[in-house]
């Protein structure tokens, strides 16, 4: 890993590869661990295959929909490799922005599967867009506060 | 500066090194005019250090335990119901001889 923008995630999971993909392929698995409770995931797309469209929304208990707009499965290599973007919607066509494309890997391990998430970002411009849509909140939050209060001060 | 550290129960020296470590930080700048030094917050600056990578790999960290939660059990669920078909098989078999 190279970037300064990626991130890496390992994990050694207690269930074999092949039910870790199912846990990944199916929808019905899926939602139930994407997103933490109590906001609700809704996958409205997931289409398993290279090229295939990802897309869900995140429902939560106010009320409030958040959109994650549509991604692309990159590359599906059953019980092996799972990568998708945000850069690309379903057919490979291109999205309005880019922010990240993610790796997922597993592999084989003795107690299980050693199960590991890279993430890839874009940085600057469309991560300020993002922080824009509200996608950081709670730092920024306190932080935008921070500004505000110098601002006062000042 | 001496104002910005009044309120503070600390030997100007003393606040003056915190400063230079924010300063370093780029957190703040200050400037000089004859012999006042004035400080600037710099809120960009600490909005950047706050992070967003972190913050992304908080949520992939999370993420990632949920599933690990998610597929333990449902191997082991699975498991289960292979072991109760497998018995129910073998005593279809004991019935049927």
């Amino acid at each position: 890993m190279s970037g300064k923008n990626d991130l890496k995630v390992t994990k050694v999971i207690k269930a074999p590869p092949s039910v870790v993909w199912k846990a990944w392929r199916e929808p019905e698995h899926f939602v139930k661990w994407w997103a933490p409770a109590p906001v609700r995931t809704v996958s409205n797309k997931h289409e398993f295959h290279a090229g295939g469209a990802f897309d869900t929304t995140m429902h939560l208990p106010d009320g409030t929909v958040m959109d994650g707009g549509e991604g692309c499965f990159l590359e599906v290599v059953e019980n092996e490799r799972i990568v998708f973007t945000d850069a690309l919607q379903g057919g490979w066509r291109p999205n309005e922005t880019a922010f990240f494309t993610a790796v997922i890997t597993l592999e084989e391990h003795p107690d299980g599967t050693k199960y590991t998430a890279t993430a890839l970002h874009k940085n600057d411009e469309d991560r300020r867009k993002h922080e824009e849509m509200g996608f950081l909140n709670g730092w920024a939050t306190a932080l935008d506060q921070l500004a505000e209060l110098s601002k006062d001060l000042s | 500066m001496s104002e910005l550290a009044k309120p503070f129960d600390m030997a100007l020296p003393s606040f003056m090194k915190h400063l230079a470590v924010l300063e370093k930080a780029d957190l703040v700048s200050t400037s000089k005019a004859g012999r006042t030094r004035t400080c600037h917050m710099r809120p960009e600056a600490m909005r950047e250090a706050a992070s967003w990578l972190e913050e992304q790999r908080a949520i992939w960290e999370a993420r990632t335990v949920r599933l690990a939660d998610y597929a333990e059990n449902l191997a082991q669920t699975e498991k289960a119901n292979e072991r109760q078909e497998r018995s129910e098989s073998d005593e279809g078999h004991q019935s049927t001889p």
